[in-house]
């Protein structure tokens, strides 16, 4: 509140168009100047940028003028470019896919992170826990294209362990790569493992931050462990945990792509399960590297994703308005 | 509305300003002093000796056109995605190894040279087949400075020569499919654990066929004797094709092919024991089954067995293509440039071979030379990729009459119908990546005869239905049409 | 300040009684041990032959060894420690960027007292929502910025992450009381001040996580180098890495193609090389995870002893 008289004069000159503007920018300015940084940042990397996106409503040619002149240049083709997406039977299953997909890693991971993040933050072993965390991060650090080699290890048709137990124990070998009903399990599996790691520090990251005293005097109360991670630590968690589901349902049209084209091997006999958006964009542009179509398709998951992201906040802001997101 | 609404709204005017001045700082003002450098995209990793190599070419190219070179290397796997970027983005160069070359030409990425190769490179336009000319038409007009080696291809089986000494195995008679069926079945027995026959991911069987996309997409024309060259077809249609792919269907049943065939990507080195018989189309320049064998760095090395007639194709005439950009400031000069590097020997083979004296030393006999313990291929660059391979010098191991034979077989050989038929696909590119998709799904099962040939054809041929096959054959069939016309 | 005994029984409150904790100790070993399975596995490949590799695929127990892999790498040493030094001067210093970035901008817009917070939110969030085309980002970076071909380019593009923005905010606003900053306000500390003194201490869980996840993203990225980089002395460990394994399968591939000028190329131990470059690759990180963690854990322990 220091600094008032020294302004009063800028604030008199400014007072009849704008009778708090001045006053009010001068006390946030502070956290104004927290902001910029990463605002400009934004700007550079994501406002600037983000117009040439107009090039998926274009048929794309190059003009020796630079990049701008060719967009400026190139004839409107309205949603010609988006047309690859919804126009051949596979469209409805790689909807599908996409979407299932997302929303099993939604529900596991949120179950299964928050479950590892309590039970760590309650362990008695501090040591134990540094050693755990650093295991489970692993995963969330190594390529999909060496967890790929790792999977191939267990199910390769001829030498994998598994078939190698199967066939060791009188069985048949199953020729994985080729065996559709497996793999929506697999993937399932697959990617909840590699980022349980992640999710689950998070979490514990929120779960230590929990004020002790709140369990003492839970304790207090009589209420036993599991009453006291129902009551204190959980709530605890919810901010966290809706924030995290919202954020996935804005990107439950985006799938991982490593997960679905390196795991399978890109597998055309699986396809019918492990088919998404964006390995079919993939396995479609490489060979034509057609810009349109590419920035068509990123800009058909960002939109899906922004009117889910909307509606999923709306919902929450109805029920606990503390925990929407804007 | 909301102020923030009309805050954004308000930053979006301003940054798309901000967008506009990004573009327009891209022109950059032209090189004041006289010798010019010109700047080139090159494939692959930089050469250890790259100064060394450089210096002595650019002493070459400053005295014959006043020019620089400078090479900047993007490593294989990166270079499509890299050079899309660098050609969207409309930033400038000169020299580049063409990438997506049909359709960055139909886009205006690249200058016409149609009239500038003549002009500026004669000698090296000159000494090209005219199977390149032709195969790098685009719309009529020409953007690319090929390099002149392998213009036709040969598919081969090519077999491990050791096993075949080792027990004995007669190949004489195998020219398909099906007259190797009898040689897997010996090998096999006796070495179950060597791969019989080499298939992985990408494999294609041949069958006849040259295609106007390429070799994964289900359009192509007729090449054999007395086969339809006027029709675009489905190969999968043709019985000949049915008939090869369930030999290859039989061989994978009789583990000939590994199980893993359609999903592995593993490369059975040349060099390995572990195969038996693979597929490779082999060039005039490999005079034979030498270039393999030497690859394969075995002493019994490679024997090799046609399965189809030598034909020259587009694909091999676009096999490696210089072109000059669209927004370069040099056009005239990066077009002397080339021809310089296509066409004088001193310059080509102190590049492909090395530095003389340290990798190479010249015989007696006229363009024979012997190799040294400095040559490495890190301190050279690849023949294919780098200038006209017919005024390349040759090792002595290559005799007088490897050459004529080369020189008899360029000429004998035979044009692909579709030689130099490159459509336009800009009008039916969602049907094409639609049908890309199907392809990638059934293609690899079908040609690594994981899958049984006919219920799936059936399957795959419904699917190409429904993406599109029709309309994109029809239209390829339209503009084929008009182009065996204009020829 | 030293009063660390009674701190730890605090601590103590939440734990589990012996029996579940013997059970959930052994539950989450089962687990961890799944996650640690990959990295033995690759070391593993790395010292396989690539006779067994080709005859047996890829197995725990190979029945050949080798060290043919890294012996290949060795050669190029001088490389690889340059490309390493790029690595970590990338990554120390752009997770200090990152870290502070991310988190005064999410402090701001966590404060409910900022009145531009609204707008500095949607701000952040669309910028997560959509994506800006690959060759804008390029034009933005080489002719705006004219960084092409600097250590920035290999910096500024992850410099922030929206998404972690969005994480902080909700820990901020969950652990720091604005009560206290306003006490803090009405005894004359200025808003730098509250942050350095006040906020900071209390949010290091959250920024040590941030920082974390900062740091794998510096570690392990290529594409940034791909876009940007030419000149070689600026090429960080990951790309030279998949320009080396990209290079060898070229080679191997078109042995034939330049066969008569490129003999012996084919001879390269490619499976093994592949692995023992992962191996290097995630080793660093994997060794001095634990030491960084012990401020990590620290971080997490300062954090839960709020008053």
């Amino acid at each position: 509140m220091q600094g008032v008289n020294s302004t009063v004069k800028a604030k008199v000159k400014y007072k009849k168009r704008h009778p708090s503007f001045a006053s009010r920018f001068k006390s946030n300015l502070p956290l104004l100047l927290f902001v910029i940084p990463g605002a400009i940042w934004m700007i550079f990397f994501f406002y600037i940028p983000i117009f040439a996106n107009v090039v998926a409503f274009q048929d794309f040619h190059f003009s020796a003028g630079g990049f701008l002149e060719s967009l400026r240049t190139s004839s409107w083709v309205g949603f010609k470019n988006f047309e690859f997406l919804f126009s051949s039977n596979a469209a409805w299953v790689i909807t599908r896919n996409t979407l299932l997909y997302n929303l099993g890693f939604i529900v596991l991971n949120l179950i299964i992170s928050v479950f590892f993040a309590i039970v760590m933050s309650q362990l008695r072993n501090k040591r134990l826990i540094k050693v755990y965390q650093t295991s489970m991060l692993l995963p969330y650090f190594l390529s999909w294209v060496v967890i790929s080699y790792f999977v191939y290890a267990f199910i390769s048709p001829n030498q994998g362990l598994i078939n190698s137990l199967l066939t060791g124990s009188g069985g048949k070998a199953i020729s994985w790569y080729n065996a559709p009903q497996y793999w929506p399990f697999i993937l399932l599996f697959i990617g909840t493992w590699k980022s349980i790691g992640y999710n689950s520090i998070l979490y514990f990251a929120s779960a230590m931050g929990v004020d002790p005293t709140l369990y003492e005097a839970a304790e207090i109360d009589g209420a036993n462990k599991w009453q006291q991670i129902k009551h204190v630590t959980i709530p605890a968690l919810v901010p966290l945990m809706t924030l995290m589901t919202i954020l996935a349902i804005g990107n439950i049209f985006r799938a991982d792509f490593g997960l679905f084209y390196q795991v399978p091997q890109n597998s055309g006999s699986l396809y019918n399960v492990t088919s998404v958006l964006d390995t079919y964009i993939f396995n479609g542009l490489t060979s034509t590297g057609d810009i349109g179509m590419s920035s068509a398709a990123a800009l058909y998951q960002s939109f899906v994703g922004f009117v889910l992201l909307m509606i999923s906040n709306a919902v929450v802001r109805k029920i606990d308005p503390d925990s929407a997101l804007f | 509305m909301k102020r923030w609404v009309k805050g954004l709204l308000a930053t979006a005017a301003v940054l798309g300003v901000g967008l506009t001045i990004a573009g327009c700082s891209s022109k950059k003002a032209a090189d004041s002093s006289d010798t010019k450098t010109l700047t080139m995209y090159q494939i692959g990793d930089k050469p250890k000796n790259y100064d060394a190599l450089m210096a002595k070419t650019n002493k070459i190219l400053k005295k014959k056109a006043n020019a620089k070179l400078k090479i900047n290397y993007i490593g294989f796997g990166d270079y499509a995605k890299k050079m899309s970027v660098i050609v969207s983005s409309g930033e400038s160069y000169d020299i580049a190894k063409a990438d997506n070359y049909v359709v960055n030409a139909q886009k205006g990425a690249y200058a016409d040279l149609t009239k500038l190769l003549p002009k500026y490179a004669s000698k090296a336009y000159k000494s090209l087949d005219p199977a390149y000319i032709q195969g790098n038409k685009v719309n009529g007009k020409l953007y690319a400075m090929p390099i002149n080696a392998n213009v036709y291809r040969t598919q081969t089986i090519a077999f491990n020569n050791s096993y075949l000494k080792k027990y004995n195995i007669d190949i004489s008679k195998v020219n398909s499919y099906k007259t190797l069926e009898p040689v897997l079945k010996k090998i096999h027995a006796v070495e179950p654990n060597v791969v019989a026959f080499k298939a992985t991911k990408g494999f294609v069987a041949e069958s006849g066929f040259d295609y106007p996309l390429t070799d994964k997409m289900p359009f192509a024309v007729d090449i054999t004797d007395g086969g339809n060259a006027n029709k675009i077809v489905n190969p999968y249609d043709s019985a000949r094709t049915q008939t090869n792919l369930a030999y290859l269907h039989k061989f994978y049943q009789k583990g000939y092919i590994p199980q893993d065939a359609a999903t592995n990507s593993k490369e059975y080195g040349l060099s390995s024991k572990t195969w038996f018989a693979r597929q490779e189309l082999v060039g005039p320049y490999d005079y034979g089954n030498q270039a393999l064998s030497t690859a394969s760095g075995e002493k019994n090395g490679i024997v090799t067995k046609k399965i189809s007639t030598p034909l020259k194709t587009t694909g091999q005439a676009q096999m490696f293509n210089w072109v000059v950009s669209n927004s370069s400031q040099n056009k005239e000069l990066a077009v002397k440039v080339l021809g310089i590097m296509n066409s004088d020997p001193e310059l080509l083979n102190g590049l492909v071979w090395g530095e003389e004296g340290d990798a190479w030393e010249k015989t007696d006999q006229k363009d024979k030379i012997k190799l040294l313990k400095g040559y490495a291929a890190d301190r050279s660059m690849g023949a294919w990729m780098t200038g006209d391979n017919s005024i390349l010098y040759t090792t002595t191991d290559v005799t007088d009459k490897m050459i004529k034979e080369r020189k008899d077989s360029i000429a004998s050989a035979k044009t692909s119908p579709i030689l130099g038929f490159n459509p336009d696909t800009s009008k039916i590119k969602t049907q094409i990546t639609n049908i890309q998709n199907v392809m990638n799904q059934y293609g690899d099962q079908l040609n690594t005869g994981t899958a049984d040939p006919k219920p799936t054809i059936k399957k795959m041929n419904k699917a190409l239905k429904t993406a599109g096959y029709d309309e994109v054959r029809a239209e390829l069939q339209k503009q084929y049409d008009k182009f065996r016309q204009s020829k | 300040m030293r009063q660390p005994k009674k701190q730890i029984s605090s601590v103590e409150v939440r734990s589990f009684g012996h029996k579940s904790n013997l059970f959930f100790n052994i539950l989450l070993a089962i687990f961890a041990f799944s996650c640690l399975l990959p990295l033995i596995f690759i070391i593993i490949i790395s010292l396989t032959s690539e006779q067994s590799l080709l005859a047996d695929g890829y197995q725990f127990f190979p029945k050949h060894w080798s060290l043919a892999g890294y012996e290949y790498l060795a050669t190029m040493g001088g490389q690889l420690l340059n490309a390493l030094g790029i690595t970590v001067l990338v990554t120390v210093f752009g997770t200090l960027v990152n870290a502070t970035f991310t988190s005064t901008y999410a402090y701001s817009i966590s404060r409910s007292s900022f009145k531009y917070r609204k707008f500095f939110t949607v701000f952040c969030l669309i910028t997560m929502l959509f994506t800006p085309g690959m060759v804008a980002n390029y034009i933005v970076m080489t002719n705006l910025l004219q960084l092409k071909d600097t250590i920035w380019a290999l910096i500024l593009p992850l410099a922030v992450s929206p998404f972690n923005i969005i994480v902080m905010r909700t820990f901020f606003k969950r652990q720091v009381n604005e009560s206290i900053i306003e006490a803090a306000r009405i005894d004359g500390a200025g808003e730098m001040r509250i942050f350095l003194k006040i906020v900071l201490p209390l949010a290091v869980p959250g920024i040590a996580t941030i920082s974390l996840f900062a740091a794998l993203g510096y570690w392990n990225d290529w594409f940034n180098a791909l876009l940007y980089i030419q000149d070689s002395h600026l090429v960080p460990l990951q790309y030279l890495l998949m320009k080396i394994q990209s290079n060898i399968e070229m080679l191997t591939q078109n042995a034939a193609q330049g066969a008569q000028y490129a003999g012996g190329m084919a001879n390269i131990p490619q499976e093994a090389t592949r692995m023992a470059m992962v191996v290097i690759s995630v080793l660093p990180i994997a060794i001095s995870y634990p030491f960084f963690q012990k401020y990590f854990v620290k971080g997490l322990t300062i954090g839960g002893v709020k008053e």
